[in-house]
């Protein structure tokens, strides 16, 4: 899968956030995540989902192709990379 | 919802001013006799007014209040091992220059810690004082994180007394709170054009009295004096080197002008304030309630939820913008015990009652999802 990726700023003690753009949407991309603890929520006006595994979060808008990653600080650099090698891996 | 940071939207005539500013000729210092509109001594003339500084030409104008403090803080005159007492609530761009004062050895700085609503306890900052005896003291008019607006006249004049020079940061309050550089007898004052005056980014100021010369921060064209080679003696210009914003400052001139002709009335606020506290609290929130004046301005944070979770769906399910995190307000947060962040609202005069309500609303959504 190809994407697009983008540092996320925010004001938070030790946060790497980064804004993936997916050729899919949230909601295909959810079917994907295996052995990730994921939880939608359906009654947000726009409704989204989250994420979890190894203190990696993604956030994302079910009907939307953008979603936000959080890595954590100690080995956000190779979670990273790691990611976006499984993000590339995956067939769309 | 995210005033404090910058406002949106701007005073009517703001933008028509800033693009009329770029759509005609600029001014210059070879124009700038009787006949020639000079807007920065215009800005000067309605922000001293606004300020209670009749010295309105030792207004320096600028970027913003960053720019400002930093003036003041680089460019005062300390000697090494001068005493510093500033507060826990201050904001980044006062604590990152007294930081690096501090690395080089300068400086020793007290950091005074705050109420639990954020607020500087007069008792405290004048034992410190009494301590201390510092050679200026830094705070700010009103809490970034918790809107909580301190007795600035009370804690300029116990320092005074106590022989300090006296910086106040008043971008939280300049235009919604009265501000008195005069009574307070302050010696500085840094403002920022961009929040609650509901002017264009990148305008601000700094006011230094008359007889307190400041070390120039930033040396370079002034457009008078080009023989010399330091910066002018004379205020403004010897803070002032480079161009100035013009356009922007056009905008905030629009603003300044609009302000004078509908002057705040607090009270249609204080109601909106309560009931964003009072829905935020039915919703489960855990806000921060100062006493007393405040700016409007609400701290809060959802158990079982991350302020960083609760900022993203208001943003991204309900378009609804505010501020989440330590706020450049990193030791308030930790004093607070809240080092994790916060969720904040900051509204302005053109927040309506109905988006308060709304705000309310997703924020009881976002609870009972949880």
């Amino acid at each position: 899968m190809k994407f697009e990726v983008k540092k996320a700023e925010n004001c938070f003690t030790n946060s790497r956030s980064y804004e993936y753009m997916l050729p899919i949407d949230g909601q295909t991309f959810c079917t994907m995540l295996d052995n990730w603890v994921v939880k939608e929520y359906h009654k947000y006006r726009r409704p989204m989902f989250t994420a979890d595994k190894d203190d990696i979060n993604i956030k994302g808008i079910l009907k939307a192709s953008i979603v936000k990653v959080s890595f954590p600080e100690n080995c956000w650099e190779s979670e990273k990379a790691d990611f976006e090698r499984w993000l590339t891996s995956l067939m769309v | 919802m995210n005033n404090a940071a910058t406002s949106w939207p701007k005073a009517p005539g703001v933008a028509e001013a800033v693009s009329s500013a770029l759509m005609n000729r600029p001014g210059a210092a070879s124009r700038s006799g009787i006949e020639h509109f000079d807007i920065f001594g215009a800005v000067r003339k309605k922000m001293g007014k606004m300020l209670g500084i009749s010295a309105y030409d030792h207004i320096a104008l600028g970027n913003n209040a960053t720019w400002a403090l930093n003036l003041a803080i680089f460019g005062y005159p300390f000697k090494k091992g001068d005493n510093v007492i500033t507060t826990k609530a201050e904001h980044n761009s006062v604590l990152r220059p007294l930081y690096e004062l501090e690395r080089c050895g300068l400086i020793d700085v007290t950091y005074l810690d705050t109420d639990k609503a954020g607020r500087i306890p007069p008792d405290k900052w004048t034992d410190t004082l009494t301590q201390v005896k510092p050679k200026l003291v830094i705070f700010t008019h009103a809490s970034n994180v918790t809107g909580a607006v301190n007795d600035a006249k009370i804690l300029s004049q116990s320092a005074k007394s106590v022989g300090a020079d006296v910086l106040v940061d008043v971008s939280q309050t300049c235009g919604w709170e009265d501000i008195d550089a005069h009574a307070w007898d302050a010696d500085m004052i840094a403002f920022t054009g961009h929040k609650y005056l509901l002017g264009p980014q990148g305008v601000g100021g700094l006011y230094v009295r008359p007889d307190l010369k400041l070390k120039p921060h930033l040396i370079g064209g002034t457009g008078t004096h080009s023989d010399l080679r330091t910066m002018p003696d004379e205020m403004p210009s010897r803070l002032e080197a480079g161009t100035g914003n013009e356009p922007s400052f056009h905008g905030l001139l629009a603003a300044l002008e609009w302000a004078e002709l509908n002057p705040l009335v607090h009270i249609k606020y204080h109601k909106m304030l309560s009931t964003l506290r009072e829905g935020l609290t039915d919703a489960g929130a855990e806000i921060i309630v100062p006493e007393g004046r405040c700016t409007p301005t609400v701290s809060f944070n959802l158990p079982n939820k991350s302020a960083a979770e609760i900022g993203y769906i208001l943003e991204e399910s309900y378009d609804i913008i505010c501020r989440t995190g330590l706020h450049c307000a990193p030791k308030l947060l930790n004093g607070l015990g809240l080092s994790a962040g916060t969720v904040r609202f900051s509204f302005s005069r053109f927040t309506t009652m109905d988006e308060i309500n709304n705000v309310i609303s997703a924020v009881k959504d976002i609870a009972n999802e949880i």
